[in-house]
């Protein structure tokens, strides 16, 4: 199926279309709903994230690409829950930590599933704006509008899951920073 | 080479395989597949059911109506002999007419060969019998035989005379009958050698009674002694002083169905019967035509379609029919009748239609952006700094509005009407012309984005026509009497409009049609 008659019929309440594109994209969904929520939710979420994606299909303009639009439904939908369950404190408090960079062949050597552990550490704050800067790749700018603080606000939570992911690091991986 | 972003590289990508009790839990939330068809069918089949239902009820009510059970030589008519005169003395020499008629209710027999023709009849004797009728042939004297003694129709023997005929007929009810009024009919062709007389008599049953048998004598030609006599006990002496026209008169009214030869009586009672306004023939003095009016309202459904000429609006198609739903339709209307004669009609009149959609929208992206003011004092409350930020708000915009389209058109309707009892069945059919289209609502514009499609409104879409052109219109439905002015209607009807109510730079083509029912009243001027 062409992706756009696979839209079209998932429009159309095809079922079989519906469960076509669920088949294809829910491995995907679940990781990242796996990053931003824990692994107790993340199924949940991902429910979620489908029936907003049905739900909303039609609303899709085919202006960049399809995976695009249904991870930022995905992302959105994490982020939701988040606030519902006032999971996205910002952390205002300064950390004189100095940021020291980790070795990038120690992180080119975990696996995605280590390093997926070592997002799980980071509290809910830090994660949503590591997942969105560092792994989907929005601007401050954009993280800012999407969890409703201020752009500084985002770059400093960034700079701090940057920092504990170190020292998880260290702890974890005895890796000299 | 070192990658710069290896959370990145390795989680963008990352997949986590899914239990399938999530997709059953997917499933169960997914609505259900909405299979909504269009009622035309429904509509059919109710306007069949309608239509063939009046029918069978017309028909039921014709078959039960009385019926006279005729013999297969009693449907003629009757000629009718002039100059026959009680006071002379000869002999009636009759043969029954061969001509028929559906109304005719009697005959004479021939009885040429003086052939027995019914039971206890010594000699040619038949007796025909219907409902209130009964037919006796004699010859000479012999009592005629009736199995039905409301109506004797009496005639006599042929006695050789060629080419002579001869009925007598006697109708009386038993009404007529317990008030002494027998009204008798009888007409008699008698001839010799060729030659053909007819006559017709009225008498009354205690007039001229001579106990069992009366002598019609034809002094022209007297050839031989012929006595007709009826089975009933009060025979009569048939004096045909002139030429009477006989008429069948059939009224709607039971008991009254007889054959009447005095019109002037026959006017005075049916001028007592009030007139039934359903009937259209005596709606008018001159029978010719008369008018009504209908005023009606009802529910109904507006059907529309989406099309895509170019063929590249699919998706736009899509969406509008994903977030519009049909909500109500209704109609109301008015009409000018004017009636023919032969159950044809002519309708003009006005048709006021509104049909109700929802537009549902909800975009789960959209964003709102919010100018917040922050103000800072110090300890002492003296004003330090403002700060004015730009807070960009995501979130989900639902709407819900309920649109609205309007219509006013003005139908002139061909209609053919057919009365089944006091029930008439009718049909109305004609072109409809659109005054004006009104619209108010929002819809999705070829950019998905919510627009008012109301001029005047802020930024409206401008999609839809002021003027629709014409319309076809279909309807059939009955008309039951009420009052002498006054009659219901019931009417399912459909209108189909054969442009589409967008415009031609509107990238889809929509068809609005209507199918509703009128149900009101009918007003009868008289």
């Amino acid at each position: 199926l062409q992706e756009k008659e696979l839209i079209q019929r998932c429009n159309a309440n095809d079922r079989v279309a519906q469960r076509l594109l669920y088949e294809r994209f829910a491995p995907l969904l679940m990781a990242i709903c796996r990053r931003y929520v824990g692994q107790q939710q993340a199924e949940d979420v991902v429910q979620d994230s489908f029936i907003r994606i049905f739900q909303y299909l039609v609303q899709y303009r085919q202006e960049g690409s399809f995976e695009g639009w249904i991870r930022r439904v995905c992302v959105n939908t994490c982020i939701r829950h988040l606030e519902k369950a006032k999971r996205l404190q910002v952390d205002y408090q300064s950390d004189d930590m100095p940021e020291s960079a980790v070795a990038p062949t120690v992180v080119d050597q975990m696996s995605a599933n280590e390093l997926m552990t070592l997002i799980d550490q980071l509290p809910d704050g830090y994660r949503a704006v590591f997942n969105l800067s560092v792994i989907e790749g929005y601007p401050h700018k954009d993280i800012a509008s999407m969890l409703g603080i201020e752009e500084s606000s985002s770059r400093s939570q960034l700079t701090k899951a940057r920092k504990f992911i170190q020292r998880s690091m260290n702890a974890n991986f005895k890796v000299v920073l | 080479m070192k990658n710069e972003n290896p959370f990145k590289d390795k989680l963008f990508q990352h997949t986590i395989p899914v239990r399938e009790e999530v997709w059953q839990a997917i499933e169960q939330k997914l609505p259900e597949k909405e299979d909504r068809k269009l009622p035309v069918f429904w509509f059919v089949l109710f306007a069949s059911a309608l239509i063939g239902g009046s029918l069978m009820l017309g028909y039921v009510k014709r078959d039960s109506a009385p019926q006279q059970p005729l013999p297969q030589d009693s449907a003629r008519t009757h000629t009718a002999q002039p100059d026959l005169s009680a006071a002379d003395a000869s002999t009636l020499t009759v043969q029954p007419t061969a001509s028929s008629s559906d109304d005719a209710i009697a005959s004479a027999l021939p009885v040429a060969d003086d052939h027995t023709s019914g039971a206890g009849n010594t000699k040619s004797a038949s007796a025909l019998s219907a409902d209130e009728n009964a037919i006796a042939t004699t010859s000479k004297n012999v009592k005629a035989n009736s199995n039905n003694a409301n109506t004797s129709i009496a005639s006599t023997k042929n006695t050789g005379i060629s080419n002579s005929t001869a009925t007598l007929v006697s109708n009386t009810t038993p009404a007529n009958r317990a008030t002494n009024k027998t009204t008798s009919s009888g007409k008699t062709t008698t001839s010799t050698k060729n030659t053909t007389a007819s006559s017709s008599a009225l008498s009354s049953a205690n007039a001229n009674s001579t106990g069992g048998s009366s002598t019609v004598s034809n002094p022209a030609s007297a050839v031989s002694n012929t006595t007709v006599s009826a089975s009933t006990s009060y025979a009569e002496n048939y004096v045909t002083p002139a030429i009477k026209r006989t008429t069948r008169i059939t009224t709607l009214l039971p008991g009254l169905n007889a054959e009447v030869e005095n019109m002037d009586v026959l006017l005075a009672e049916l001028s007592a019967i009030r007139p039934d306004p359903s009937c259209y023939k005596f709606s008018s003095k001159g029978g010719q035509y008369f008018f009504s009016a209908d005023f009606f309202s009802g529910p109904g459904w507006s059907p529309r379609t989406f099309s895509d000429p170019d063929g590249n609006a699919s998706v736009y198609s899509i969406a509008r029919k994903t977030t519009e739903s049909s909500l109500y339709a209704w109609s109301a209307g008015a009409r000018f009748n004017m009636h023919l004669h032969n159950g044809f009609a002519i309708r003009l009149g006005i048709l006021y239609d509104q049909a109700g959609d929802i537009f549902d929208y909800t975009d789960t992206l959209a964003t709102r952006s919010i100018t917040r003011i922050d103000s800072f004092f110090n300890a002492d409350g003296t004003f330090l700094r403002a700060e004015t930020i730009r807070v960009l708000e995501f979130g989900t915009l639902i709407k819900r509005i309920n649109n609205t389209y309007r219509h006013l058109d003005v139908p002139i309707l061909l209609s053919y009407e057919r009365p089944i009892g006091r029930t008439s069945l009718m049909i109305n059919a004609g072109p409809v012309f659109n005054l004006t289209a009104s619209h108010k609502g929002q819809i999705l514009d070829p950019m998905l984005i919510p627009r008012h499609i109301a001029p005047g409104q802020t930024n409206p879409l401008s999609a839809y026509k002021t003027s629709l052109g014409l319309s076809f219109y279909l309807g059939a439905g009955i008309v039951f009497p009420l009052t002498d002015h006054f009659a219901g209607i019931v009417e399912p009807r459909y209108l189909y409009r054969i442009k589409p109510v967008t415009i031609k730079s509107y990238p889809l083509e929509e068809r609005r049609h209507y199918a509703g029912m009128n149900i009101g009243l009918r007003y009868f001027f008289k």
